[in-house]
């Protein structure tokens, strides 16, 4: 029996379909399987339900699902590393549930898309179905992409509905160009951003177009529903820190780039009515604040946010923005109410 | 044929990358001391020993009905870089308790999260983390940070990144004695508690499910000194948490550390503040406060003091008092709905 313990009956055992060990080929039919650690390559899930646990220290290069209500549960330290035009991580299905182990690590190894160029290539994690779901152990797992280490899109428009929750996303140095590499886009509609983090600035010459975008992955003419990327969706508790107390343990500077730039924002044909809600942003005193201005960005709301940056709050005329710590307001568009402008004296972060 | 399980037992687990199950027993102590475990605690076991993590990254998974019975503790008592980047995840019923028979004569603590990036994760209030009080003891049902507050100097690398939700944390009366003082959750910083530490506590409920009376018994949160909630990890976000009654042992939620962002969170108003802000760069908004008639009538629901600079404190609906205690500067206090609920 291969079923149970060591130096034991066969008792114990998880009600597995099959069993998968290092050098077999992973199971991509129907059913609950289990796949011991060990190295597997690509692999496409094509077939509904197939329901898949994976030990700690399984290794993969790219992984795409096009199937429905496929469910990964990846141990600790899987990697993802690819180049690959279906995204390092890709899924093309619908109700799909993707858990990352801690320390595990998704990879894309390309190059950034072009502007004007969108493709599923260049993204550590893009989501172009719906109604999925991709969640990490914590903020020990990385995702990475010279484009967007996440990014929900879709070309014809009809994804909509997916969370990313609780893992870090980085861009990647010397990679990038204007509007095209950010370190997540929500260009699908109703895509929802959970306590993802992002503490790495991309130095070098080009750019890291925004932290966390609301709008095109590439920008205009790449739209996943016209102009009005992202409509409808949230970044909530989520957290970037460039200073040298975030978790690298050293600053990161941003990548060169207009004052424009680098900020948590809705941007560049993103979306109306989005929020973001208690989400922090510690530039380390660089450029990069709270942006929720673009001609249809409109009826969007930020709340309960704190940025130390010197680029200011920017909002639309039907926007509001409560309750919120900036450094101060750059227009006096929308409703603006209980924000507290720290006019560069955030004597808080001081050590921060 | 190589196996698939390793099987689970009392004493040290040093495997790395395996699958480890505990069957349904009885359990002494046990250490998880290896790393990129996937565990599994089956249905039904007890736990009377401490159940320490000291390794990293595993993901640990407690399936129904399992009893902590000696209290949990993932890291070790002084040093955040130990026990780091765990999961651990309840499926069902999960009682998280300790043996007042083995209280140190100081501060006795359920759970212990000390490593960075932990993630506790409950499956509700299904998931109960329970203190009972002792006489001349301090108990506390959680405390995220190494070093906690039992007489220990702070230094400043404290624990960081950790999430901790869906979980039900209580210190109980015993019926005879309400110990020396208590908390739900403490959660540490540096000595200025000012360095980020990036927490996310949410979804979590602070206190038994007892009624606001003006009597305790047995098994009801206890009068003791200290209070509900109090956080002095900056940067933290505490939202969608539910804070119940802590009778006259102190503040229900208390905020000390600098850039605490506390939203959507119910909380109950004692005899004593419901929220106390005295950290920089906070941001209280869209909470409930709210009052029961149990207790005198004179407090307000919100105190911002001296301390306190550049705060936010707004769209709050707060019951009992007509007004906030506002000694803060610079800060943006308005469109909070108060009096009587």
């Amino acid at each position: 029996m291969a079923d149970n313990f060591i130096n034991k009956g066969a008792n114990h055992a998880m009600p597995y379909n099959s069993v998968t060990y290092n050098g077999g080929t992973v199971p991509t039919g129907a059913g609950y399987h289990l796949v011991k650690r060990g190295s597997y390559g690509s692999i496409t899930f094509a077939t509904d339900k197939c329901i898949v646990d994976f030990d700690g220290g399984c290794s993969f290069s790219n992984i795409r699902i096009t199937g429905d209500q496929v469910v990964l549960n990846f141990g600790p330290k899987t990697e993802l590393s690819a180049d690959s035009a279906y995204g390092t991580l890709g899924i093309e299905g619908d109700r799909n549930y993707v858990y990352f182990g801690p320390k595990s690590t998704i990879t894309d190894t390309g190059s950034s898309n072009g502007r004007g160029s969108p493709s599923l290539q260049g993204h550590g994690i893009i989501i172009s179905g719906s109604y999925n779901t991709v969640e990490g152990a914590n903020w020990t797992v990385r995702a990475t992409g010279p484009s967007g280490a996440l990014a929900a899109y879709n070309s014809g428009g009809s994804a909509e509905h997916n969370t990313f929750k609780t893992m870090e996303a980085r861009t990647v140095s010397n990679k990038g160009a204007y509007a095209v590499a950010s370190a997540a886009f929500l260009s699908a509609p109703h895509t929802t951003l959970y306590n993802v983090g992002t503490w790495f600035g991309a130095p070098g010459s080009h750019y890291m177009h925004q932290w966390l975008k609301i709008g095109p992955i590439a920008g205009d003419g790449s739209p996943s529903n016209s102009n009005g990327n992202g409509y409808g969706s949230r970044i909530l508790y989520c957290y970037g820190d460039l200073s040298g107390n975030n978790p690298d343990g050293s600053a990161s500077t941003l990548s060169s780039g207009s004052s424009g730039n680098n900020s948590f924002s809705v941007t560049n044909y993103g979306g109306p009515q989005v929020q973001m809600i208690g989400t922090y942003c510690d530039t380390g005193g660089q450029n990069g604040g709270f942006i929720m201005q673009s001609s249809y960005a409109h009826n969007s709301n930020m709340f309960g946010n704190i940025s130390d940056s010197a680029s200011n709050m920017q909002i639309g005329t039907t926007c509001t923005a409560n309750a919120n710590i900036i450094d101060n307001p750059d227009n006096t568009n929308g409703t603006q109410t209980n924000n507290v402008a720290h006019s560069g004296n955030m004597t808080a972060l001081t050590n921060d | 044929m190589s196996k698939i399980n390793i099987e689970g037992h009392s004493g040290l687990h040093r495997e790395e990358y395996e699958r480890i199950v505990f069957p349904r027993g009885n359990y002494a102590a046990v250490e998880i001391a290896g790393d990129y475990n996937v565990i599994v605690i089956n249905a039904g076991s007890r736990f009377d020993g401490k159940f320490v993590v000291s390794g990293d990254y595993n993901k640990i998974t407690i399936h129904n009905d399992v009893n902590f019975n000696n209290g949990i503790l993932i890291g070790a008592d002084a040093d955040a870089s130990v026990g780091v980047g765990n999961h651990i995840k309840c499926l069902g019923k999960t009682f998280i308790t300790r043996d007042p028979n083995q209280y140190n004569d100081h501060t006795n603590y359920a759970l212990q999260i000390n490593g960075h990036y932990t993630h506790w994760e409950g499956s509700g209030m299904n998931t109960k983390v329970v203190m009972q009080t002792v006489a001349s003891k301090i108990a506390m049902a959680c405390v995220i940070g190494k070093k906690a507050s039992d007489g220990a100097s702070l230094d400043d690398s404290p624990t960081q990144w950790c999430i901790l939700e869906k979980t039900q944390f209580m210190v109980l009366y015993d019926g005879s004695n309400h110990g020396t003082s208590k908390y739900l959750l403490y959660v540490n910083g540096d000595a200025g508690s000012d360095i980020a530490c990036g927490h996310l506590i949410t979804n979590n409920w602070f206190g038994s499910l007892g009624e606001y009376d003006a009597s305790v018994n047995t098994g009801q949160d206890t009068t003791a000194g200290g209070g509900g909630v109090i956080i002095d990890g900056a940067t933290t976000r505490f939202v969608e948490n539910h804070v119940q009654p802590v009778y006259t042992g102190g503040t229900n939620l208390y905020l000390n550390g600098r850039r605490v962002i506390t939203l959507f969170n119910q909380l109950a108003h004692g005899s004593s503040f419901g929220a106390d802000i005295h950290g920089d760069n906070n941001i209280f908004a869209g909470n409930l406060i709210y009052w029961n008639d149990g207790k005198s009538t004179s407090t307000k629901p919100i105190n911002i003091g001296s301390g306190s600079d550049r705060s936010v404190i707004a769209g709050n609906r707060g019951g009992n008092t007509s007004s906030i205690t506002d000694n803060s500067t610079n800060s943006s206090v308005g469109n909070n709905e108060l009096g009587a609920l």
